[in-house]
């Protein structure tokens, strides 16, 4: 079974922590994790996010002037059936 | 002999903050993993506290955005990194005669490319001459790089009045905080501070090898970094980040030098700046009215407590100051800082070059008693 998996994309790690930190202040669910290769080339950090979440995070983006590249979604594509066959 | 006593905190603090060593020491221990680059728990943490030290960084100097604080290996790669990362053939600058040479070296580099200079005067104490700072001001004048308090006798340069001239003629302002920082309060908003440079390891207690600076948005619209490199981030392209801090920090950082110094920059949180400097300024008035009890020995610089830090300079008029310091350290375990100082300018300003001076810089663990000794050692050498 696929699921969505939402992800905020930053320029840098510095953006990332300012805006994990500013979410864990508002109890806001994040997890800071390697950027999926098929989002960017480039080797940084995003956070994993709630799809419910979005609206207020795009808020304290906004409130914090804290840089996005941009918020995305994508399935998640491991099976953690893979490899069972009983 | 059997203290030590140190008064060389001029050259870098020692007793350093309390928890700086532990904070290095758990850092290498248990886990010194490298951020920017490390996608994992342990790596973000060490992130956090990075953070954390840009903003107790921005609080101190008040500066608005903790973004625009930036690490480097120190004030020496600060100043070169504007020197050598701004000014281009054709531009000028004002110093004053009290420059270290972390300005006047990478300065007379640029010189051989075309940049020129001209050094504002200062009063036989060290204060520079504000009038000198406008007249020297021509349309090429790119900037006015100053010391905030002078490492050779300690008197502290009027930085919001000079900020005042540069806001008024459209000029960046640099200022070299490596005497200051930790002791005297720098506002960069109201000194309007276009990059303000320090160290870790000197006022602010923290290890040496960690510095930086912070920079204005004008400013940083305008400049190039200096040195470029990895970032852990655009990895994909060869041009450098134009985002900060990235652009002006590349290759993997000082880690435990930025925990070192977060725990430093802590202690002094805890205890007040102001506090800070009441102890260092009462052992230097101490030291001060001591000496004036003594012939053949000169104050170089202010001759009270007013318009400088607790960095005295003496000139032994009548012995080799070299031999006095030795002596001092050899017979008393006193330890101070003689000759030049890295600030030939300051001395020939100043009146004592080739010369030197010994430098006797209090940091707020020195107590009178050590002060005391000292002066009984100096009465020997006179």
């Amino acid at each position: 079974m696929q699921k969505t998996q939402h992800y905020v994309l930053f320029p840098n790690h510095d953006n990332a922590m300012r805006l994990y930190r500013e979410l864990k202040k508002m109890g806001v669910r994040a997890v800071i994790a390697p950027t999926p290769r098929v989002l960017s080339t480039c080797c940084g950090v995003s956070l994993l996010i709630e799809e419910e979440d979005i609206e207020r995070i795009q808020q304290c983006i906004k409130e914090h002037g804290i840089e996005v590249l941009k918020i995305e979604a994508i399935e998640r594509d491991i099976n953690p059936m893979r490899d069972k066959y009983c | 002999m059997e203290k030590q006593i140190y008064f060389d905190n001029g050259s870098t603090s020692w007793p350093k903050a309390p928890g700086v060593a532990q904070a290095m020491s758990e850092l290498l221990m248990k886990g010194a993993f490298n951020i920017n680059r490390g996608n994992y728990e342990g790596a973000y943490e060490v992130e956090g506290i990075v953070l954390d030290t840009r903003e107790q960084l921005a609080r101190l100097f008040h500066a608005r955005d903790s973004r625009r604080v930036l690490f480097s290996p120190g004030i020496t790669y600060s100043l070169n990194t504007f020197i050598k990362g701004f000014l281009k053939p054709g531009d000028h600058v004002i110093v004053t005669g009290i420059e270290h040479n972390a300005v006047m070296r990478p300065l007379r580099q640029m010189e051989r490319l075309g940049v020129t200079y001209d050094v504002a005067r200062t009063d036989t104490e060290g204060t520079v001459l504000l009038e000198d700072i406008e007249a020297f001001v021509r349309p090429c004048t790119k900037a006015v790089i100053v010391s905030h308090a002078s490492n050779v006798c300690g008197t502290v340069t009027p930085i919001k009045e000079i900020g005042e001239i540069c806001r008024r003629r459209h000029i960046f302002f640099v200022v070299d905080t490596a005497q200051s920082a930790g002791t005297l309060d720098v506002d960069m908003e109201k000194c309007g501070i276009d990059f303000l440079t320090f160290t870790g390891h000197k006022g602010l207690l923290g290890p040496q090898g960690i510095g930086g600076f912070l920079i204005s948005e004008a400013l940083d619209s305008v400049m190039e970094p200096f040195v470029a490199g990895g970032t852990g981030s655009q990895s994909d392209s060869f041009d450098m980040p134009e985002k900060l801090p990235d652009k002006y920090e590349s290759g993997t950082m000082n880690l435990p030098g930025i925990i070192g110094l977060h725990a430093a920059l802590s202690y002094i949180e805890e205890t007040g700046l102001e506090e800070i400097h009441r102890k260092k300024m009462e052992l230097a008035g101490y030291f001060i009215e001591k000496i004036k009890e003594l012939k053949d020995i000169r104050i170089v610089g202010r001759q009270g407590t007013e318009g400088r830090t607790a960095v005295v300079s003496l000139d032994f008029e009548k012995a080799d100051n070299a031999v006095a310091a030795f002596t001092l350290e050899s017979e008393y375990g006193v330890m101070t800082r003689v000759g030049l100082h890295c600030a030939p300018l300051a001395h020939k300003t100043l009146h004592t070059y080739p010369q030197g001076t010994v430098r006797f810089a209090f940091s707020a663990s020195n107590t009178k008693e050590e002060i005391d000794i000292c002066i009984e050692g100096i009465k020997r050498l006179i």
